[in-house]
């Protein structure tokens, strides 16, 4: 797999300016994502996984901005190139699930018209016949009807909206979707369908997908290797079978400890202190304030990424 | 000493306001330390002989009934000040009461405010305002900013019961109501401080078009005539035939007080908007 | 989805409300002053004007009105002439009928400010939301700020000050009127050019000082769409800049502007009576502005029942059509 790799992030560091000083909402992040792969990106909110995927997309927002790294598109360095190439590239190439599916689409715009968009501009005049029909089995292809082509936004159901940003992201059939917490404000029934529907196009179309999110029993029913992320900083990176058997960095333990199941009966998040402000975070390993096994040597270095074992990336230095 | 420091911090951030405060406090000033200057008598008909150009005695001319120019302006410009003081004043006092209650009421009354104050905004206040003033030919000042608060007062309504919709259902106001608090005491403790930024701005946009509306009545040769306002005696330089007569003193003072005054309103009301809606300050995306 | 029929009829219920109302203000306004109205009225006209015809005039009111009838026939029969706009005759033009005034000056009111108005709806809107939008180059957003500030001063003022620059310092347009003085009203080419001349510094006016208006109107709008999840989707799906500026950003932005659009288009005539004061020009506005200084009583409400409904009709055009724009809205239900 390791040769096979769609997307390969190396030393990626993306800052936010504020009139305190910089942000590192991304720091020393490297990782890379095999061809028709489902990886994960697991973290508490503030931790780096959205602006990575963002980052992906070459769609930080000032104040942020990618201060160093490469992000390596099947070898094409998304980073380097202008705004015009780097137009052309999404969608086409990389494709995005958003997290507000609810108020992600235009409302003024009937669904037709905004999938129809993204074909148009990506394949020009010569995809228009044809159009409609390609548009419909989209829909149906996401378990929608074929009437649901003229619909506005606000006369579909939120799960609905859901499967039509589905469709609208397989539409030009991408190597890579990016699925950012895609089911959060969906209930726990509708998620579930969703989240099937949206294994099924990523593997008829081969695409390799990330899925962010932040709950581990989602993840680990999805993916097939997990990315743990903290303070920015990517801690480990594994199977999720690994994962799940022998979590190696203290933080990861914590996560997987925390996920609940009817056999042991404990307090469900048993993490001291809060996250670390990313403005002015502690030296050394960012997580050494909260973690019970640190040594002294991780209050003055930064542990960097490292493989203990095949495939299994760990940044801690209990395993050095 | 640190209260003092704020509020120069705070008026160095808003140039807008600071400027449009300036200006009308600047006003405000020409109309109340002037008559100790100008006795009222150069008002008189007559008084400095008819359409004179500026000498030494009359800097700025007189008009055609021999006014002193200067005297009318120093005299005319509180006039055109306070019809739109009364008319922002009962237009403000009337949607800060009537928006709270429909916003936090709802029901029937929410309804009946509604209606009625989609209804008046259809109603062009300017035919209206034209049809009464026509009638009652010499009207108090007072009169005139009420005339005007009528068509106002929708506006001011609206934007405050909008406010407070969106308050009631923050949890601040849902805390005090669960933990006992009154109705009234809900409204004057915890919504009445967080409208105050937009009962203020809407306080400031209800004088500037009272101010737009009482000038627009007067130019027309409406309202009060017994008392010359600024815009009155533009209007008489318009009868004049002022701009192709060349007597440029009659039009000009008048026409720079009132533009100033127009400055001064929409810098105010913009900095108030700036205060009220943080948004829009150097609203600009990156 | 559409309109439902219920809606349509308490939309033009509405409507007709509103011009009763109106009708009925113009009714009342002249009884509550006390004594006899037409007495009043002739007594303050002779304040301003020498009647020659007094005794004809006030026989002419007293059938206009109707005042020897009960009130009630009175009240009805006026309402039944707002209705049909007969307003009796004018006072200052005695005996022409008001209507026929008013359909005489209309067409330069309409003419003018119509486009005026949808000149400075155009620019100001596109000019606004450029802005604040993010793909502006810096340079344009410094030269487009100034024009916000024309909101500041209204167009009479604007007015005044153009009037005097233009053409009385460098004397490059003319001072008012339609046309120059003798011209033949005629379908030629150099009528029709000197009639745009004399159009240039009014519309400038107005349509600069409404420029400001809408730039601001629609930033305010703009910037709150600007970060709106389908905008960051629509750069997700690699759309030119171009497209999620007018399809998704203005598109959306434009809403409220379009309300305001309409409101102004209805206030066109009673917004913009100095204008046509000013710069002398055979409009509405200035028809009410000399009924005013003549007391031309008649004339007076019949302009203001035209602006009241020109206004109504407009808005309520706006509620007919306003789904078309914004689908969200249905009217099933208020």
């Amino acid at each position: 797999m390791n040769t096979d790799a769609v997307l390969r992030i190396n030393n990626l560091h993306v800052h936010y300016q504020t009139p305190q000083g910089a942000v590192k909402a991304v720091d020393e992040v490297n990782l890379f994502v095999g061809r028709g792969e489902r990886f994960g990106f697991v973290g508490e909110s503030g931790c780096g996984k959205t602006t990575t995927a963002l980052a992906i997309l070459q769609m930080i927002q000032y104040p942020g901005k990618i201060v160093a790294g490469e992000i390596l598109l099947e070898g094409k360095n998304l980073v380097e190139l202008n705004a015009e190439e780097m137009r052309r590239t999404r969608w086409r190439e990389v494709s995005l699930i958003p997290q507000g599916a609810m108020s992600s689409l235009n409302p003024v715009m009937r669904i037709k018209d905004q999938i129809a968009d993204a074909i148009l501009t990506h394949e020009g005049r010569s995809a228009r016949t044809g159009l409609n029909q390609r548009i419909e089995d989209l829909l149906v292809t996401v378990g929608l009807q074929r009437p649901v082509a003229q619909m506005f936004p606000h006369e579909l159901s939120g799960g609905m909206k859901q499967r039509v940003c589905v469709a609208m992201a397989i539409a030009l059939k991408p190597k890579l979707i990016i699925a950012d917490e895609p089911t959060s404000a969906l209930d726990v029934v509708v998620q579930r369908i969703v989240t099937q529907t949206l294994i099924e196009v990523q593997e008829r179309i081969g695409a390799s997908l990330i899925l962010i999110g932040h709950d581990m029993g989602l993840q680990a029913q999805i993916v097939h290797r997990l990315a743990i992320m903290y303070g920015g900083h990517l801690v480990e990176m594994a199977t999720v079978k690994k994962i799940f058997q022998a979590p190696q960095h203290p933080y990861t333990q914590v996560l997987i400890g925390s996920v609940p199941s009817p056999k042991t009966k404990k307090s469900p998040f048993a993490l001291p202190g809060l996250p670390p402000a990313l403005l002015n975070p502690p030296p050394g390993c960012v997580f050494h304030p909260r973690c019970a096994k640190a040594l002294e040597m991780c209050r003055t270095q930064v542990p960097p990424l490292h493989e203990i074992q095949a495939a299994h990336f760990v940044a801690c230095h209990l395993y050095r | 000493m640190t209260r003092l420091n704020h509020i120069v911090r705070f008026l160095a951030s808003n140039w807008k306001l600071t400027a449009g405060l300036t200006i009308l406090l600047a006003l405000i000033l020409f109309g109340a330390l002037g008559p100790v200057l100008i006795s009222e008598e150069q008002l008189q008909l007559g008084a400095g002989g008819f359409t004179k150009p500026p000498t030494a005695d009359h800097p700025l001319g007189t008009d055609t009934s021999g006014r002193d120019m200067l005297a009318l302006m120093v005299y005319g410009t509180p006039v055109t000040l306070k019809i739109g003081l009364i008319a922002g004043l009962v237009a403000t006092l009337a949607g800060v009461f009537l928006g709270i209650a429909s916003g936090y009421l709802g029901g029937w009354f929410d309804e009946l405010v509604r209606s009625a104050a989609d209804v008046m905004m259809t109603i062009p206040a300017i035919a209206v305002l034209v049809v009464i003033s026509s009638f009652t030919r010499d009207m108090s000042i007072e009169l005139m900013g009420s005339i005007i608060a009528l068509f106002a007062w929708p506006y001011t309504t609206r934007a405050i019961r909008a406010q407070t919709l969106s308050m009631r259902e923050h949890g601040f106001v849902r805390m005090a109501k669960i933990s006992g608090q009154s109705d009234l005491e809900v409204i004057l403790k915890e919504l009445m401080p967080n409208l105050l930024p937009y009962i203020a701005a809407g306080f400031v946009s209800a004088v500037s078009s009272g101010v737009l509306a009482s000038v627009t009545l007067q130019l027309l040769g409406l309202g009060p005539l017994s008392k010359p306002s600024v815009a009155l005696v533009l209007n008489l330089a318009f009868n004049y035939a002022a701009l192709l007569r060349e007597l440029w003193w009659m039009w000009m003072p008048p026409t720079v007080i009132l533009i100033i005054l127009f400055i001064g309103l929409f810098l105010t009301s913009m900095g108030m908007d700036e205060i009220a809606n943080p948004r829009l300050k150097g609203a600009r995306a990156k | 989805m559409g309109l439902s029929v219920g809606y349509v009829i308490r939309r033009i219920a509405m409507f007709l409300v509103v011009i009763w109302v109106a009708a009925t203000i113009n009714f009342i306004i002249p009884r509550l002053v006390p004594g006899d109205p037409i007495q009043t009225m002739l007594a303050h006209m002779a304040q301003t004007e020498r009647i020659e015809n007094a005794a004809a005039i006030t026989q002419e009111l007293r059938a206009t009105y109707g005042l020897d009838a009960p009130i009630q026939e009175q009240y009805a029969r006026y309402i039944l002439n707002s209705f049909r706009f007969d307003f009796g005759l004018s006072l200052n033009q005695f005996p022409t009928k008001v209507g026929d005034l008013v359909l005489r000056a209309m067409p330069w009111t309409i003419g003018l400010l119509a486009t005026t108005t949808l000149l400075s709806f155009g620019l100001g809107t596109l000019m606004g939301a450029l802005l604040v939008w993010r793909g502006t180059p810096r340079w344009a957003q410094v030269m487009l700020t100034p024009f916000t500030f024309f909101a500041a001063v209204p167009y009479f003022l604007l007015a005044v000050v153009f009037l005097y620059l233009f053409a009385y310092v460098w004397k490059i347009l003319p001072t008012g009127g339609v046309a120059t003085a003798g011209a033949k009203a005629e379908w030629t080419l150099a009528y029709v050019g000197d009639v745009l001349q004399h159009f240039i510094l009014p519309a400038a006016a107005m349509a600069l000082a409404g420029l400001g208006n809408w730039m601001l109107g629609i930033r305010g709008m703009m910037v709150t769409t600007i970060g709106a999840d389908y905008l960051n989707l629509a750069y997700a799906k690699g759309l030119t800049d171009r497209r999620i500026f007018f399809r998704y950003a203005l598109r959306n932005a434009m809403l409220p502007q379009v309300t305001s659009l309409v409101i102004a288009l209805g206030h066109i005539v009673s917004g913009a009576i100095l204008i046509e004061v000013i710069f002398t020009l055979p409009g509405i506005g200035n028809l009410l502005y000399r009924s005013i200084g003549f007391l031309d009583y008649p004339m007076i409400q019949g302009i203001t029942f035209v602006l009241v409904v020109s206004v109504a009709f407009s808005v309520l055009l706006l509620d007919l059509f306003y789904p078309r724009l914004d689908p969200r809205i249905t009217y099933t239900r208020k």
